[in-house]
């Protein structure tokens, strides 16, 4: 992608766009269980904010300090779904066992809490892999790419 | 800690591949222990699988506690013990020869930990497939193993993403097939757990739906295995691959599908007590003995070694299917026999191959003369592997061989015999020439095997201590597997559950 | 009589015609980026046949309404669940046939099937 700029049409749309979009990722997220959503699904909403960002002025690919270091956040995604798992082991139960969570809740809520930070962990997962695609395919071509085709 | 093994089998390999790049941007010295470690704790963990299957039966593990068919099982029992097993063994091995292999590689990997990453992620996968007890859980697993093997094999240049490229369309529509597969069986039963699918599928049987079903899941399963006349992706992926993925996928993951394979044709579809599995399980026996001569012949014209380890691949992969398709407890002791053996040969094969890459910058057979002076212990491994594949006693190849040939003269396949020492020789035309290449013929003046070394010093070890070790684990291993099958089988095949489909 | 068999199954007889002109479509083109469409056709087909299966007649959205108690009022959730996770396959699947394809292009400057294997095999 070439540095040109981008017209003022696009950026002020952009800037009102972007925490709008952010917002309603989060929203997503929580509302899974009450309305479509999810971890998936608001991945997807999340990357796309910061994908808007990076079309409307593409040398923010260059400054951004995550550029190269997005696939270790795709893989703290699934980590946290795996370690929510994980955490019920101790206190007696299989894995992804959510009734022995140790919340101080109700035992119906804490199935609620499991599955909360489980689609956190997808989200996660699912937005630094979208962002690192982009960023990935994006940058074949560019002044600075460093050569080797991997 | 211990209750929990069939899922601590799954989550270890996944947890490491994707801690590995946080671990390596932030502690990169730690990075090739604790992936090595991981590695060697899931090997200990598949023998302590193992060990529960064969003392006290198979394993069922609830996920969430929650009873199936409402929840999802992984099942440990002596066949995907096996799988479980070789596949642990062969990550951890081939991980310790990748590190030395990519340090030498000239052509090298820029990105390691991104190989390491994939090739964790598809031993999770082959894990996952061979332990899942419902089958939609199987496909996601199948698609793990899967897209990371298209990704680990297209890191080998340019070539390598074509091969890989038509690897991932073949292999996506063989998903998708699998997927319409499952998709007409939940229509017809309304489950997805394999347990209770053997229940309710008999009755079912003579539908349309399940027969498109079962031919599905057929073409599905077998392109991922490399059946003949699906196998087409498999030479160039295997020529162009980097040598430590190749020897992976080979050796575990051609193997995982067939198991899968098995699973599908005996406890879902009730094996030889249903004429219509009955008459699938001969086509794909057809078919298997197909794959065997075919691959055995193509091998035979092949002039480049790696051209040639993939069209044998392709024909002792087809083992497994025969010894699935007979279905007496002999020729399936034989397949599950085959699953170690292969493992451990072609594993061997294709380190010597990478050995081969890296002193000598040549994988042409021709170059291979007088190789036994400059690298003596890979001759060795090489001849050892040799014999194995051929079916030399007292070598693993050789009890495979009389496994099968035992199964099939029970169910009175005999023109399966025949195929089978058919296949032997023909393995003996083209390693005997090869044999006769490192040991007997003398380097040509100025050749390749004369003088050069690679990027290794001309003094010293042929090739890295760890190579070394590591061909020399599975040289060791093919030996004991082939003097201790008559243990295994009657300790461990045994216990290997038919369901109630498979001929006496 | 045919005529209301086939009717009642319309759907299915869309949804076979997708999946087979997805699979036409993979088997015609030589042109790498029109084989992977196709191969998306495919993918799609697939995931609308799961879909179909859990319809029920006059079924809302699997999503609890108060007070709507019975059974067979929802359409059967679990076809949804299974298919979000195939969404996600495919959309792995074409990330990382799009990454071959800008190595491909890089390296032999085509992105056709027939001139690539002829480069291949010389």
């Amino acid at each position: 992608m070439k540095s040109t700029p981008s017209s003022i049409i696009l950026e002020v749309a952009c800037r009102l766009i972007i925490p709008v979009l952010i917002v309603f990722g989060v929203y997503v997220l929580v509302h899974g269980e009450y309305s479509p959503g999810g971890g998936f699904q608001a991945g997807v909403v999340l990357a796309l904010a910061v994908i808007l960002k990076r079309v409307m002025d593409p040398a923010d690919t260059k400054k951004s300090y995550w550029t190269y270091k997005i696939i270790a956040l795709a893989g703290m995604g699934p980590v946290i779904y795996m370690l929510t798992g994980l955490w019920s082991i101790p206190f007696g139960g299989n894995f992804l066992e959510y009734g022995l969570l140790p919340l101080p809740v109700h035992e119906a809520e804490r199935h609620l809490y499991g599955i909360l930070f489980i689609e956190v962990g997808v989200t996660v997962g699912v937005m630094a892999t979208i962002i690192s695609i982009f960023d990935s395919l994006g940058k074949v071509g560019d002044p600075d790419d460093r050569g080797n085709l991997l | 800690m211990m209750a929990h093994i069939p899922v601590m089998l799954v989550l270890i390999p996944l947890l490491t591949a994707l801690a590995l790049p946080a671990v390596n941007w932030m502690m990169p010295r730690l990075t090739q222990i604790f992936l090595k470690s991981a590695l060697l704790f899931n090997l200990a963990l598949a023998v302590l699988a193992m060990r529960h299957v064969v003392t006290e039966g198979p394993w069922h593990y609830w996920l969430g506690n929650w009873a199936p068919p409402y929840g999802i099982e992984f099942v440990v029992d002596a066949m995907s013990g096996t799988v479980v097993l070789v596949a642990a063994t062969m990550a951890y091995v081939i991980a310790l020869y990748a590190r030395s292999f990519f340090r030498l590689d000239e052509a090298g990997l820029q990105a390691r930990t991104l190989f390491y990453v994939l090739f964790t992620l598809m031993a999770t996968g082959v894990i996952g497939v061979a332990l899942a007890g419902d089958i939609f859980t199987l496909y996601v697993f199948i698609e793990i193993a899967s897209i990371s093997a298209y990704g680990v094999v297209a890191m080998g240049g340019g070539r390598a993403a074509f091969a890989a490229f038509r690897y991932l369309i073949l292999g996506t529509v063989a998903a998708t097939f699998y997927l319409l597969g499952i998709g007409l069986i939940f229509a017809m039963t309304g489950t997805l757990n394999m347990a209770q699918l053997s229940e309710l599928l008999p009755p079912l049987m003579g539908s349309p739906a399940i027969l498109a079903s079962l031919c599905f899941l057929m073409l599905g399963l077998g392109t991922k295995t490399a059946l003949v006349p699906l196998h087409a992706w498999l030479p160039d992926a295997h020529t162009y691959g980097p040598t430590p993925a190749i020897a992976f996928l080979a050796t575990a993951l051609l193997k995982v599908f067939s198991y899968a394979i098995y699973r599908f044709m005996y406890q879902v579809f009730g094996g030889h007590a249903q004429p219509v599995t009955a008459m699938a399980l001969q086509i794909l026996g057809w078919l298997a003995a197909a794959g065997i001569l075919y691959g055995s012949v193509m091998a035979i014209a092949q002039k480049d070694f790696r051209r040639m380890l993939a069209y044998s691949t392709i024909a002792q992969i087809s083992y497994i299917p025969l010894g699935i398709a007979i279905g007496t407890p002999a020729a399936l002791a034989g397949a599950a026999l085959q699953v170690i053996s292969h493992s451990m040969t072609k594993g061997c094969l294709f380190m010597i191959k990478g050995g081969m890459h890296l002193k000598l910058h040549t994988t042409d057979i021709g170059a291979l003369r007088g190789m036994s002076a400059i690298m003596p212990l890979s001759s060795f491994a090489l001849a050892i592997s040799a014999f194995s594949m051929i079916g030399l006693p007292p070598t693993s190849g050789f009890f495979v061989k009389w496994q099968l040939v035992r199964g099939a003269s029970e169910a009175g396949f005999g023109w399966m015999v025949g195929v089978l020492v058919l296949s032997g020789l023909l393995n003996a035309v083209y390693f005997f020439r090869i044999l006769e290449n490192v040991y007997i013929r003398k380097p040509e003046q100025g050749g390749h095997a004369a003088e050069s070394h690679g990027n290794l010093p001309a003094a010293g070890p042929e090739l890295p201590l760890p190579m070394l070790a590591a061909m020399l684990i599975l040289v060791v291993g093919i030996l004991a597997a082939g003097i201790g099958s008559g243990w295994l089988t009657e300790n461990v095949f045994s216990l290997i559950d038919l369901a109630g489909g498979g001929i006496q | 009589m045919t005529a209301a068999i086939f009717f009642s199954y319309v759907i299915f007889w869309l949804i076979a015609l997708l999946y087979v002109c997805g699979f036409f479509g993979m088997m015609e083109h030589s042109h790498l980026v029109k084989k992977l469409m196709a191969m998306n056709l495919m993918q799609t087909a697939v995931i609308l046949f799961f879909l179909v299966l859990g319809q029920k007649i006059g079924g809302v959205t699997p999503i609890s309404v108060p007070g709507l108690t019975d059974l067979d009022a929802y359409v059967n959730p679990l076809p949804q669940a299974l298919m979000l996770t195939a969404i996600v396959v495919n959309l792995s699947t074409t990330g990382i046939a799009l990454a071959f394809l800008i190595v491909i292009k890089k390296h032999w400057n085509t992105l056709d099937e027939s001139e690539i294997m002829r480069r291949m095999d010389t």
